[in-house]
C-alpha cells in the first residue's frame, strides 16, 4: 500500500509511520476538488508542452527538464512537479475556439461557451448545489477570490463560492469570523432576526440570504470551521515548502480546508497573461510599476509539488482532485515583445489524485503545438470528466430562475484514460 | 437524373426559369455547407481552419471559400470529371478520414446538388446571379429575398436558435407560456423572430401614469397577465430614494412625505447626490479606471448626455489614461456608447451581425494617432493600424484630429441613445430591455421594442439622463408592488443593495460611519458575515426607540403587529433588534 516513495514523502511533512502508512485506506471518502486557477493563460509552450525542435521564435527561451515519466519533459523550470508527473494525467490536448478572457473563462469553468441569454453556473457552484453549501465551514471557497465566471451562474447566489477576500501570502485574516458578542447573545439576535423576517411582506423571496445567513451562524459558531482558515497553526517549515507566493500559501490553506471537509477550493493566481517578457515573467523576477512578479513557474512549481507530496502524506491525495489550468493556452510564436498572446486552440490541463490515473499523458499537439494533433478535448470533456471524478451526473437537469431546464453539461464525454 | 435535379430545385424554391443544372455557389452551394456545419468555429470555419481547409467562418465571406474549395491544393478538392470523387465529397461522406466524422450522407440533398454543380463546373455564378439582399423570417419559416426581387423558401437551410428553449424550440414550436426569440441566419444575414404563448385570455389593463406604460400594458393583456397593485407611499419613498440617491431616506422625509410621487421623483432628481450616485453607476458600467474619471463625469453629469461623451471622447484625458489601445478604444465606443460587442470582429467578421473585420478595424483607425504621454493626449500627425498587412483607415472623415469624426458620428446615432436608454432601465427595472444591456444586436432583440423606441426618441430631445431616470420612475411599471418579478414587468423583483449604497444605508441608519472598504459589495457569505460580526458595524449601534428602529433602517413605521411584538424590550433589547433590522431581508434589499 505504502511505497518508499510516500514513506519519505511523508517524513517530509513530518508525519509518523502510521499517518503514511494511512494512505488509501479509506478509498471511498468523499471526494474533494482543488482548482489552481491560473488567470490570464498559462503558456502551453513553456510549461507541459515544450517543443524544443522548433525554430527559436517558436520554442521560446526554456528547455526542457526530465520528469518521472519515460520520454516526457516538462519545462525545465518545474523541476518538482515534473518529479511528480507520474502522480498525474496530464492533458496535452485541450482545444477551444475562445481567446477573449472572459469567454474563454467562462467556457473552462462551465463547459458551455457563453451565449448572451444565460450565464452557466461554474464547476465550483455546481458542486455546492449538489454537495450543500456546508453547515459550517463553507463546501466551496475561493483563495482569494473566485475568477470571473468561476460563480454561480443562472443558480442562486447562495452556491457562489465563499471568498477569502485576503492574500494568504501577507498578513492573511478573513474577516468577521468572530462574533463581537457572546453565543447566547449571537443566539438571541438571530431569533430576534427571524422575528423581523417573519413580519416582512416587503419581500417575497430571497433564497440567497436566507441560505447566507444561515451559513453564516454555522461558521461563527464553529471553532473547527474557523480553524481551518487559521494559517498560523502550520508549521513554518510547511509553509516554506509551499513557497511564500500567493499561490503557494493559497494551496497550503486549500489542503488545510479540504483536510477540514470542504469541497471545492479554488486557489485563483494571477500573472498569467504574458504578452510581453516571457521568459522573465515566468522564470525570473518582473517589476511593472510598483508590482513585483516572482517566477511564475518557480512559484507554481513549489505550490503544486508541496500540495501533491502533502496531501499524499495525509492519505488524501485519493479523495482529493487537483486540477492545474487557465482559460487557454498562448500564441506559439512569440511576439515582437517576447512575449506569446492568447491561444485558445491548443492548451495543457494537469490532473492529480481523485481518482486520476497516475503517470499519464493524454493527448498531443503538433509540431508547433498549434492544434491537437491527437486526441482533441474541449472543456466540456474535462469538466464532464471532473464531474464523473466527484461524482456528480453531468446529465442531470437544473432549472434556470426562468424556469428552462439546463443540463449541467449538454456536451462532452468522460476522458477514459485520465481515470485510474 | 434532369428530372431529378429538376426537382431538387423546385424543392429549394428556386426562380423556376433558371435552367436545371444552373446552380449559384454563394446561394446555393454555401449554404448547404453552412447547414452542415462545415464552416463553425469548431470546423474548417476557426480561425486556423482544419488541416489546412480553412472556410470563412459561417459563409461570410463566400469568395474566399469558393477559392479555397476550388484553387487550393491546386484544386484538388474538386473534381469536375469525376465529381464524386472530389475531396469536397469524399471528406465529408468519411470515404477518406474525417476529423469531423461523418458530416454528409452520399444520397443527401447536400450530395446530390454538389454533384450537379461540379458536373456543371463548379461555377462561382449561375448563368443569372442574383445577391441575397435580406431575409425574413417568421416562427418556423424562413424567406430569402434576391436582387431579381425573387424570393425563397430557405427554412430548411437556415440556422436557426433559440435564446431560450424552455420557452420556444428553434423551429419555432413554442413549449411554454411567455416569451422568447430566435435568432435566425442564412447566407451572412440575420434575423430574429419573436415566439410565445400568454399566460392566459387576453383581459383589459389599465392603470397607466406615462407614455412608457402603454407598450407595457400593451403586452401584459395580450399575454393575458394582470398585473400587481401599486406599492405604498413608503415603499415608493424608499425604492426611489435608493434608486436616485443611493441611500435610504431619512425619518423626517419620511414624515414629509404627502404621496405625490411625480413631484418627489422631481425634487429627489434636483439633490446634489442624484449626481454622485448616478455618475457613480455610469462609472462602473463604463468601467473605466482612471482614479479621477468619477469626479469629472460627476462635473459634467448634468449637461446633456451626448456633448458630455464627445467632450470624453476628444477634448478629455481621462479615457486615454484607462485605455490606451486603439483596439479597445473601439471596444469601448462599440460597447459602453453604442450597446455593440465589436471584439468578435477582431479575428473574423462578427458571424451573428454585419460587423466585419474592416470595420472593426476602421473603428480602431480612430485611435490611431492618439499617444499618452506622462498623462497627456497627444495626436500625431501620422500613424496607421494595419489590417493583412495594408493599413486600416477610417470609414469617414477628414478632420486632423480623427476622434471629432468619430464623436460626431457616435453621438449622432440611434444605437447611442438607445444604449443609455436601455441602460437607465435596466438600473431602475432591474433588467434591460435588451440583455446583456452591452449586447444590442439585430439577433438579440428588446422584449418591448416600441419602449425601446419610445425612450430614445425622448431621450434624443435634450439628451437629459436626469429627465429619462424622472420618466421611467414615473411610470405607472415602475411604481408597483415586489413579487416575484418578471420580463414583462407584471411586478418587480426585490434587488440586493449594492455594496457602496449598503454602506450608505448602514451609515445613515445608525448616524455613523462605515469605512468605505467595508465587505458589503456584492451577494456574498462575506457581507452576510460583515454585516453581522463586524466590530465596524456592531460600534454604531446604539440603542432607540422601537418606532425610530423601524423609521431609521426600513424607512416606515413598525406595523401594529410588529410594535406589539418589541413593545417593553429594554436596552440592550434594542440594540440587537438593531442588528436584527440592519441584517434583515427588507433592509437589504431594494423592494
Amino acid at each position: 500500500m505504502c511505497t518508499r516513495r510516500q514513506f519519505l514523502v511523508g517524513s517530509v511533512f513530518g508525519l509518523t509511520l502510521a499517518d503514511a502508512l494511512a494512505w488509501g485506506k479509506d478509498s471511498k471518502k468523499t471526494k474533494s476538488c482543488i482548482l489552481v486557477w491560473l488567470n490570464g493563460g498559462p503558456s502551453h509552450l513553456d510549461m507541459f508542452d515544450l517543443k524544443p525542435d522548433a525554430p527559436a521564435e517558436i520554442r521560446g527561451e526554456f528547455k526542457p527538464g526530465r520528469s518521472s515519466l519515460d520520454g516526457v519533459r516538462v519545462c525545465e523550470h518545474l523541476p518538482r512537479i515534473g518529479g511528480l508527473l507520474d502522480r498525474c494525467t496530464l492533458i496535452r490536448s485541450v482545444t477551444s475556439p475562445e481567446g477573449n478572457h472572459d469567454r474563454a473563462s467562462h467556457y473552462m469553468l462551465t463547459g458551455y461557451r457563453p451565449t448572451p441569454a444565460l450565464v452557466y453556473p461554474s464547476f465550483s457552484s455546481v458542486a455546492a448545489k449538489e454537495f450543500g453549501v456546508g453547515k459550517a465551514l463553507p463546501n466551496v471557497i475561493a483563495i482569494p477570490t473566485a475568477p470571473q465566471y468561476a460563480g454561480a451562474g443562472y443558480l442562486t447566489a447562495a452556491f457562489e463560492p465563499f471568498s477569502v477576500n485576503s492574500d494568504p501570502s501577507r498578513d492573511f485574516k478573513v474577516k468577521d469570523l468572530e462574533a463581537p458578542v457572546g453565543e447566547d447573545r449571537l443566539e438571541r439576535r438571530r431569533a430576534m432576526l427571524s422575528a423581523v423576517d417573519r413580519f416582512c411582506t416587503a419581500v417575497e423571496e430571497y433564497p440567497a440570504r436566507d441560505t447566507f445567513l444561515e451559513q453564516a451562524f454555522g461558521l461563527v459558531t464553529s471553532k473547527e470551521a474557523r480553524a481551518a482558515f487559521d494559517l498560523s497553526r502550520e508549521e513554518q517549515k510547511v509553509r516554506g515548502r509551499y513557497g511564500g507566493s500567493r499561490v503557494g500559501q493559497g494551496c497550503l490553506l486549500a489542503r488545510r480546508l479540504v483536510e477540514a471537509g470542504a469541497r471545492f477550493v479554488t486557489v485563483n493566481d494571477d500573472g498569467w497573461d504574458t504578452h510581453d517578457n516571457a521568459g522573465k515573467r515566468l522564470a525570473g523576477t518582473f517589476s511593472q510599476g510598483k508590482q513585483i512578479y516572482g517566477g511564475k513557474l518557480p512559484d507554481l512549481d513549489l505550490a503544486v509539488s508541496a500540495l501533491l507530496e502533502d496531501l499524499e502524506s495525509r492519505g488524501l491525495l485519493d479523495s482529493t482532485l487537483v486540477m492545474v489550468m487557465g482559460e487557454f493556452g498562448r500564441t506559439p510564436k512569440l511576439n515582437a515583445v517576447g512575449g506569446r498572446d492568447h491561444w485558445p486552440r491548443a492548451s495543457s490541463v494537469l490532473m492529480a489524485g481523485g481518482g486520476t490515473k497516475r503517470g499519464q499523458v493524454v493527448g498531443e499537439t503538433d509540431a508547433y503545438g498549434e492544434l491537437p494533433a491527437e486526441r482533441p478535448v474541449g472543456p466540456e470533456d474535462v469538466l464532464r470528466t471532473v464531474y464523473h471524478l466527484l461524482g456528480i451526473d453531468s446529465d442531470k437537469e437544473y432549472r434556470t430562475t426562468s424556469g428552462r431546464p439546463v443540463r449541467v453539461l449538454d456536451k462532452g464525454e468522460v476522458i477514459r484514460e485520465a481515470l485510474a | 437524373m434532369r428530372l431529378a435535379l429538376l426537382s431538387l430545385v423546385v424543392l429549394l424554391g428556386a426562380a423556376p426559369q433558371a435552367a436545371p443544372a444552373d446552380i449559384d455557389f454563394p446561394n446555393d452551394v454555401l449554404p448547404q455547407l453552412t447547414r452542415l456545419g462545415c464552416n463553425t468555429g469548431s470546423c474548417h470555419g476557426s480561425a486556423t481552419g482544419q488541416k489546412g481547409f480553412k472556410l470563412s467562418l459561417l459563409g461570410y465571406d463566400p469568395e474566399w471559400d469558393y477559392a479555397a474549395i476550388t484553387r487550393e491544393l491546386r484544386g484538388r478538392r474538386v473534381d469536375l470529371a469525376e465529381p464524386e470523387k472530389s475531396l469536397l465529397l469524399r471528406k465529408p461522406t468519411k470515404q477518406l478520414k474525417h476529423g469531423g466524422g461523418k458530416a454528409m450522407g452520399e444520397d443527401s440533398e447536400a450530395h446530390r446538388l454538389i454533384v450537379d454543380w461540379l458536373r456543371s463546373g463548379a461555377p462561382y455564378r449561375s448563368s443569372k446571379p442574383v445577391e441575397l439582399v435580406r431575409i425574413s423570417a417568421e416562427p418556423g419559416k424562413v424567406a430569402a429575398h434576391y436582387s431579381d426581387n425573387s424570393t425563397r423558401d430557405v427554412t430548411r437551410l437556415a440556422l436557426m436558435a433559440s435564446n431560450d428553449d424552455g420557452i420556444a424550440d428553434p423551429d419555432g414550436t413554442v413549449k411554454a407560456s411567455g416569451e422568447t426569440s430566435i435568432m435566425v441566419r442564412y447566407g451572412g444575414q440575420v434575423a430574429a423572430v419573436t415566439a410565445g404563448r400568454p399566460f392566459g385570455p387576453k383581459i383589459e389593463v389599465s392603470g397607466r401614469r406615462n407614455l412608457l406604460d402603454d407598450p407595457i400594458n400593451e403586452k401584459l393583456s395580450r399575454y393575458g397577465l394582470a398585473p400587481v397593485d401599486a406599492c405604498d407611499d413608503a415603499t415608493f419613498l424608499r425604492r426611489v430614494t435608493l434608486d436616485a440617491l443611493g441611500t435610504i431616506p431619512m425619518p423626517e422625509d419620511v414624515a414629509a412625505f404627502q404621496g405625490d410621487r411625480d413631484r418627489l421623483v422631481e425634487a429627489l432628481l434636483d439633490r446634489p447626490e442624484f449626481l454622485d450616485h448616478w455618475s457613480s453607476l455610469w462609472t462602473k458600467a463604463w468601467n473605466v479606471k482612471a482614479p479621477e474619471f468619477r469626479g469629472w463625469l460627476r462635473e459634467h453629469f448634468s449637461e446633456p448626455y451626448d456633448e458630455t461623451v464627445r467632450r470624453l471622447l476628444v477634448r478629455e484625458p481621462h479615457l486615454y489614461r484607462s485605455i490606451s489601445d486603439p483596439k479597445q478604444l473601439a471596444e469601448f465606443v462599440g460597447q459602453a456608447l453604442l450597446g455593440a460587442r465589436w471584439m468578435c470582429a477582431q479575428c473574423h467578421n462578427h458571424p451573428f451581425e454585419r460587423f466585419t473585420q474592416k470595420d472593426y478595424y476602421g473603428m480602431a483607425a480612430f485611435f490611431a494617432r492618439v499617444r499618452v504621454r506622462e498623462g497627456r493626449v497627444e495626436v500625431e500627425p501620422r500613424g496607421e493600424l494595419e489590417l493583412h498587412g495594408k493599413p486600416a483607415l477610417p470609414p469617414f472623415g477628414s478632420s486632423a484630429d480623427r476622434r471629432e469624426d468619430l464623436a460626431r458620428w457616435a453621438t449622432a446615432s440611434d444605437a447611442f441613445a438607445r444604449a443609455a436608454a436601455n441602460r437607465v432601465w435596466a438600473i431602475l427595472m432591474g433588467r434591460g430591455l435588451v440583455e446583456p444591456v452591452d449586447d444590442m444586436r439585430t439577433s438579440n432583440p428588446p422584449t418591448h421594442p416600441a419602449l425601446l423606441d419610445a425612450l430614445a426618441r425622448e431621450f434624443r430631445k435634450d439628451y437629459s439622463i436626469r429627465r429619462l431616470v424622472g420618466l421611467v420612475m414615473k411610470s405607472a411599471a415602475y411604481g408597483r408592488k415586489c413579487g416575484k418579478g418578471d420580463a414583462f414587468y407584471a411586478s418587480r423583483m426585490a434587488k440586493p443593495l449594492d455594496g457602496d449604497v449598503l454602506v450608505r444605508a448602514v451609515s445613515r441608519a445608525t448616524r455613523g460611519t462605515l469605512p468605505p472598504d467595508a465587505v458589503l459589495a456584492g451577494e456574498t457569505l462575506a457581507r452576510t458575515l460583515h454585516l453581522m460580526n463586524s466590530a465596524d458595524v456592531d460600534g454604531l449601534l446604539a440603542p432607540d426607540s422601537v418606532e425610530n428602529l423601524y423609521l431609521r433602517t426600513l424607512s416606515r413605521p413598525p406595523t401594529s403587529a410588529e410594535r406589539a411584538h418589541w413593545s417593553g424590550s429594554d436596552e440592550p433589547y434594542l440594540k440587537d433588534l438593531f442588528w436584527a433590522l440592519l441584517n434583515s431581508k427588507e433592509f437589504g434589499t431594494n423592494h
